[in-house]
């Protein structure tokens, strides 16, 4: 059980915030607020002046010129009005001078809008509960009902109760036995037992992280050109799992989520946490691109995609609305937005060149981090002292007497690294060392790929000596080099061996530098090392040689044909790959920056391969250099984990209109100046982590009125299908006004006062008789109040697509329940270029019998079904899904191998449980997915329809059934 | 709530016209009446997917020609400009308009006279997948509903059998970014684009599965609507119930149609031959083009059609002469066959065509002695044929190499809003309500370009 805390609900004194300039912004942030809309308090609408002269019920409030005798003046003068929040002296003299000077409204007036007294921005204001019986819930909606002359509805039955809750709390359906011991009991005590039952089952975070994974945009790829996968960004998942099944107090959830990194204690759950603030879209090559201005715009839009989701998720505020204006709605400045965003300048994702690899950081407290390095130190050190020494030894005789020096040498003598930079080669699969060589010991070819090119080259010679083991058999490309970024120009040379003519030839991009080479088969015997080197120079000429001679004819561009030059090979991206078939070994390899001459081609076929010589000196030093490297490498590495990165920023600027262009007078950072204590003591200078974690201190905290009610709004509207305020994610003037304001309020205070725990405010709506409210229609009440906005019933809902999918698992005893971890990938990768692509897959498989929310959400490769059923693309910020049907979902529901598939299951759980006879296997089949036992028609019906295509046919049909998708 | 279609949706449910009315119309997602007279009632747009140069196309500029080869300064995507770089390509004027088209399209040539060429766009981006997002969402960020989402979502379908939306991918892959650029974004699901697909079921999910005989199918189905008719009659009120009946009937028969209209050896040998299918450079393009035009005359809303995907598309960097001319071949011939057929069926008048790309290419080549060219956002061509448009004149004037607007540019914005101005919509009256705003297609910009309005 949470700790209680005591709590006060804050007095928010309106001097925390911006005083208002002049006259005509008095009444923009103080009086709009009621004074507008469709039906002004009073009937005095003080948002145009037309309607301000026209005035209220009383008669007009505003003669322009003459404050004297304009009742507006006269009542902020006295203190009456804005009731309870009198304003400062300064901005009543303000109103009394603007309307002496006309009373003028300025263009920002002249539509609605919400000002300063905005209902959401006011301090919690908690009242008790109407007289009445049932719980504080029903006491507020009841009278609420009876003002408008609506009564609630009776109880549901058991079976609808049992069925909702399950859902509702756990994403998963009721068994046929908790149903019916339910239903024996339904008692407000046994309802008490079973609601404690599954707030402590695990499934009731599964259930609950999804809707906050939908609201902060959590997505496992990066979105746009690429969409590359992240692989690790699923430990920010299993922190909102977890942090949802403990009951971590709401305050610490969100504090973590954008500062866990830095404010104490910091643990690998905390950091984790702040996968929330990378979990968007990245657009990796903007990013990169060269025009300046282009990089700018894309990081700023970043920067107002974060902004956005910092202050939706935890303000319910828009203040992304604010970046190129003040907003048009709220009491939001193009000041507060430049502010807001200073504190999160220093965030980056976790990005490490183009290495897919890293595409995460170390997953480490502070002190775990200082204790590795403290391990590995003197390791790395030695071995950096061992390495340069024996470089200093190989750069003494390792060009073997060879006229130019290669940039990069592979020999295989006992390492597969470079010998002269740092291009090395990682071995892989069957391809390993054997006396001095490059040997496949498999069947399939195997490439092995080198760390990227530390300069650009562009001239330049590729040399390889290889062995066959047996006659020529098959071609391969055998050593090549290769841009990896699609959006350079995938470009590769190289040398090949073709399948067909034996023949000795370069390979390149599509062909565009491949041309007829003309000379002879190969025809070397196995164990007989062939030298072949393919030289590259300026004017794109490219020449093959073996064995130390021209090989066939010169390749000589087309000056029209770009993609016939030379080609120009990165820095930073370009690697060298080669393939080891199992026909022949790689003795050695060498790349030079320089197209060989014929003469010198010939010396280096003269001085022969190196591992017909003996090992050179130093061995003694190189087995100890090896030992080294293999202690270094069983020392743990931290795991990795997509969450926040810093650095530290240079201090903001405004921008004029947003325009990256534009900038103009540097900001500080900053909290939100329509909410008390936004002033964070934090000057442009001050330091990363330090704003993030002032900053969550100042949103997380029982003093800002609209943390706690845009939580406990989030938690009702996922109760009812419908919030109190009907935007989660808008607490502004767009979102409108609460149906309950006083319900929304108390509940506030009791979670704050709960000591922020999500589980007492479930509890404080699921024990409620209005929760527990059956679903039938009252006429009377539908005609008036369609949208059920006065809580008359508990609206019938579809399932979302996790849950239809999560209880089609359940139902045919597929499920499988464990918990956290890597996601499972119902996808296929296939890469083009340098973007990824996702086909959808399915099979029979425990890891894709696995809860949905451990499914890998990528952007581009939704799945059919659970799109059709409203699953939201994830980079798309979701607080409340919508329930649409539509003929493609239908298709789905039919045709979809998943359920094809679990139609399968299902029918064979039925025949395992209920045996050959043919009713009891109706029976069990409408227990396990209704719920219930079926009519006497229906089981007539059903047994018909099993007896002629089998039970399969009847367990498809009950996945597709309204009563299966629906909760009541 | 400002006067928008949802407020009025919402009105036409509320106030209820009859229940299975009612229950169609959730299922058509119905749109409403539009804001204006209509001029189209249809959308195909064809796209040729990694920027298409302007300069080599519809926007001839001599001097390049005069000046090929000499400096030139100015930023790049790349970041490695070159000399000014003449086309390839010889340019002449075409019909009885006199349009410029280059010999790249010598069938678009044919048709010019019917072409409204805007030669002064302007995007956001120099990057594919934003300018991408940008000329399918108006947004360079993802998570925006795209423009057939918008039509559809405003204008509803007017097929029982069909997609409202529906997105013809090049068969060689998708572009980038693939399903998120024919998103519903916060819309909802039912305006999403479905994307055909090349081989298989066009449809995902289409098929019953092969192990399900026809009866047994047929005798579920029967079992499983007195079902849910029970359960509906048991839940008045709950219109997506009686929905969710219709729903059944609706995917039978789209099951039907849908393997009838991607059937297009139902077509004539000649209207086969016009389109280029008996070739097979052209075949692709010619069957997604002849695709679009029955999947138009059967009812849907918004067809788009892409050329180019992420692996082989208009990217031109190295090898402009190359690479251009391999895809126009693609492009060309389907194209003009697909203006022709729409006019010949009399589907022209009422019919919109939206050629696009995402952006331009640079005057200059992509680096010293290089023969492509770079992205550029800052000028490049689209155009509209069809109803509406005057055909024939090429609007807006660029600088004397293309690389800025002269006269009359026109944003990614302002393309957007006469293209919905010419369906009857107001783009800033399209809207609707996510997260704080009421979103419009046209973000807060975007006026119509009455210029190349007919009268």
């Amino acid at each position: 059980m949470p700790r209680p805390a005591a709590i006060t609900v804050a007095v928010l004194a309106f001097a925390h915030a911006a005083a208002a300039q002049s006259g005509a912004e008095v009444v923009a942030k103080r009086c709009t607020g009621c004074h507008n809309g469709r039906s002004p308090a009073g009937g005095l609408d003080l948002s145009t002046r037309p309607s301000a002269l026209r005035g209220g019920s009383r008669g007009p409030a505003v003669k322009p010129g003459d404050a004297a005798a304009s009742p507006l003046v006269a009542r902020v003068m006295a203190g009456e009005m804005p009731p309870q929040a009198p304003l400062p002296g300064a901005e009543r003299e303000a109103l009394r001078q603007w309307v002496d000077a006309g009373a003028v409204f300025n263009g920002a007036m002249e539509r609605g809008r919400a000002g300063l007294d905005w209902w959401s921005l006011q301090p919690l204001r908690e009242t008790p509960p109407p007289a009445g019986a049932g719980s504080p819930v029903d006491r507020f909606v009841q009278a609420a009902l009876r003002s408008n002359g609506l009564r609630p509805a009776v109880r549901a039955n058991a079976r609808a109760l049992i069925r909702r809750l399950y859902f509702d709390l756990t994403g998963l359906p009721p068994s046929p036995a908790e149903i019916q011991a339910f239903a024996q009991d339904p008692s407000p005590a046994a309802w008490r037992r079973l609601v404690e039952q599954l707030l402590a089952s695990p499934h009731y975070g599964e259930r609950w992280a999804r809707h906050w994974l939908d609201a902060v945009r959590f997505a496992e790829s990066e979105g746009f050109e690429r969409d590359w996968l992240r692989d690790h960004a699923w430990p920010y998942r299993d922190y909102v799992v977890r942090a949802f099944n403990n009951d971590m107090s709401y305050l610490r959830f969100a504090r973590e989520q954008i500062a866990g990194d830095v404010l104490g204690p910091v643990s690998r759950d905390s950091i984790a946490a702040t996968g929330f603030l990378v979990a968007g879209p990245t657009d990796a090559v903007g990013l990169t691109s060269a025009v300046a201005a282009e990089r700018d715009l894309i990081k700023q839009d970043m920067m107002e995609e974060l902004v956005g989701t910092v202050s939706q998720t935890f303000l319910g505020l828009t203040v992304n609305c604010a970046r190129c204006h003040d907003h048009k709605f709220d009491p939001v400045t193009q000041q507060d937005y430049y502010r807001f965003r200073a504190v999160f300048d220093g965030v980056r994702q976790p990005y490490k060149d183009v290495d897919l690899k890293a595409h995460g950081r170390p997953l480490e407290t502070p002190a775990e981090r200082s204790a590795r390095l403290a391990r590995r130190e003197p390791l790395e050190k030695e071995i950096a002292a061992l390495e340069e020494e024996l470089g200093r030894m190989d750069r003494a005789g390792r060009d073997f007497g060879r006229v130019v020096k290669p940039r990069a040498q592979w020999t295989f003598d006992t390492d597969a690294r470079d010998d002269f930079g740092a291009m090395h080669l990682e071995l892989a699969g069957e391809a390993q060392l054997t006396e001095g060589r490059l040997r496949n010991q498999g069947k399939e070819t195997v490439t092995l790929a080198s760390k990227p090119l530390e300069s650009s080259i562009r001239e330049k010679t590729l040399e390889v000596w290889v062995t066959p083991r047996v006659a020529w058999k098959s071609g391969a490309a055998v050593f090549r080099i290769r841009n990896r970024e699609g959006f350079r120009g995938a470009a590769t040379d190289g040398i090949q061996l073709s399948g067909k003519e034996k023949q000795w030839q370069n390979s390149s991009t599509a062909g565009f530098r491949n041309w007829d080479v003309g000379g002879p088969a190969d025809d070397a015997a196995p164990g007989q090392p062939v030298q072949v080197a393919i030289t590259y120079a300026s004017d794109g000429v490219i020449r093959v040689y073996r064995n130390g001679v021209p090989y066939g004819k010169p390749f000589v561009p087309d000056p029209a044909l770009a993609s016939a030059q030379l080609q120009t090979y990165a820095a930073g991206d370009a690697v060298v790959e080669l393939a080891v078939t199992p026909e022949f070994d790689i003795d050695e390899a060498r790349l030079y920056d320089s197209p060989l001459g014929a003469a010198q081609v010939e010396g280096s076929y003269r001085a022969g391969v190196r591992s017909a010589r003996p090992a050179a000196a130093g061995a003694e030093l190189r087995a100890r250099l090896e030992r080294l490297r293999a202690e270094l490498k069983e020392l743990p590495l931290p795991e990795l984990v997509f969450a926040a990165e810093t650095f530290q920023p240079e201090p903001a600027r405004l921008l004029k209109r947003g325009d990256v262009t534009q900038p103009a007078a540097v900001v500080s950072p900053g909290g939100l100046s329509c909410l008390p204590g936004a002033e964070l003591g934090l000057d442009a200078q001050a330091q990363e982590g330090e704003r993030r974690a002032r900053l969550a201190q100042w949103i997380a905290h029982e003093r800002n009125p609209l943390f706690a009610r845009v939580m406990a709004n989030r938690v009702w509207h996922h109760h009812f299908g419908a919030g109190l305020v009907e935007n989660p994610n808008d607490f502004g003037y767009n979102g409108g006004k609460p149906s309950h304001p006083e319900l929304l309020d108390w509940l506030a205070a009791g979670f704050i006062r709960s000591g922020w725990s999500v589980k007492w405010l479930h509890r404080a709506i699921v024990l409620s008789d209005t929760y527990q409210q059956s679903s039938a229609l009252q006429e009377e009440a539908n005609a008036s109040d369609a949208n059920n906005r006065w809580l008359w019933r508990w609206a019938p809902r579809r399932l979302d697509a996790e849950s239809v999918r999560d209880a089609m698992l359940a139902v045919s005893g597929s499920l499988n329940p464990n918990l956290g971890g890597p996601s499972f990938r119902a996808f296929e990768v296939k890469f083009t270029g340098s973007y990824q692509n996702y086909t959808p897959v399915d099979r029979e498989d425990p890891a894709f019998n696995r809860r949905t929310v451990y499914r890998m959400n990528v952007n581009s490769g939704g799945h059919p079904m659970l799109e059709s059923l409203d699953c939201p693309v994830p980079a798309v910020k979701t607080p409340k899904r919508a329930a649409t049907t539509t003929a493609l979902q239908t298709l789905s529901l039919m045709n979809n191998h998943l359920v094809a598939r679990l139609a399968r299951n299902f029918a064979a759980r039925v025949e395992r449980e209920a045996g050959t006879d043919a009713e009891a296997r109706i029976t069990r089949a409408f227990e396990l997915a209704l719920g219930r036992v079926p009519t006497a028609a229906e089981r007539e019906a059903s047994v018909a329809l099993a007896a002629r295509h089998g039970l399969e046919q009847l367990c498809w049909g009950l996945f597709n059934t309204s009563e299966f998708l629906y909760a009541d | 709530m400002p006067t928008n279609v949802l407020s009025r949706r919402r009105l036409l449910l509320d106030t209820g016209a009859g229940f299975g009315w009612l229950a169609l119309s959730s299922l058509l997602q119905a749109g409403t009446q539009p804001h204006r007279k209509p001029r189209v009632k249809r959308v195909v747009q064809v796209f040729c997917a990694g920027g298409m140069s302007h300069l080599d196309t519809f926007d001839y500029k001599p001097l390049l020609g005069e000046r090929d080869g000499k400096p030139y300064e100015m930023p790049t995507f790349f970041g490695q400009a070159g000399n000014l770089f003449a086309s390839p390509w010889a340019f002449a004027q075409r019909g009885q308009s006199g349009l410029w088209v280059s010999g790249l399209l010598p069938h678009l040539a044919r048709v010019a006279d019917k072409l409204t060429v805007i030669r002064t766009m302007v995007a956001k981006s120099a990057n594919h997948m934003p300018a991408i997002a940008q000329a399918n969402t108006g947004f360079i960020l993802t998570g925006f509903p795209s423009m057939g989402a918008w039509v559809t979502y405003a204008l509803g379908s007017e097929s029982e059998n069909l997609p409202a939306f529906v997105v013809l991918p090049d068969p060689r892959g998708v572009p980038w970014g693939g399903s998120v650029l024919w998103s519903n974004g916060f819309l909802p699901a039912a305006h999403q684009g479905t994307a055909f697909r090349a081989s298989g079921d066009p449809v995902p999910d289409l098929a019953d599965p092969k192990d399900t005989r026809p009866e047994a199918r047929r005798d579920a189905l029967a079992w499983l609507r007195s079902m849910n008719e029970r359960y509906a009659a048991e839940h008045p009120g709950e219109s997506s119930l009686e929905a969710r009946v219709r729903s059944y009937e609706m995917a039978a028969s789209m099951q039907l149609t849908v393997p009838g209209i991607a059937d297009l050896t139902r077509e004539s040998a000649a209207t086969q031959r016009l389109y280029g299918l008996d070739n097979k450079d052209t075949a692709p393009m010619a069957r997604n083009c002849l695709l679009a035009r029955r999947l138009l005359e059967s009812g849907v809303r918004f067809v788009q059609v892409y050329c180019g995907g992420s692996g082989k598309n208009w990217d031109a960097h190295g090898d402009l002469a190359g690479n251009h001319a391999t895809m126009a071949i693609e492009y060309d011939q389907p194209v003009a066959a697909l203006l022709t057929d729409l006019e010949s069926r009399g589907m022209l008048d009422d019919t919109l065509v939206m050629g696009v790309t995402e952006f331009g290419r640079t005057p200059v080549a992509q680096g010293a002695g290089k023969r492509g060219r770079d992205h550029h956002p800052d000028c490049f061509t689209c155009w509209f044929a069809g109803g509406g448009v005057r055909p024939g004149i090429a609007y807006g004037v660029s600088d004397e190499v293309g690389r800025r607007p002269l006269e009359n540019p026109v944003t990614v914005h302002d393309y957007h809003a006469t293209a919905l101005h010419l369906l009857g919509l107001d783009h800033e009256r399209l809207t609707y309500y996510h997260n704080g705003i009421q979103r419009r297609l046209t973000d807060v910009h975007g006026h119509v370009v009455e210029g190349v309005l007919s009268a």
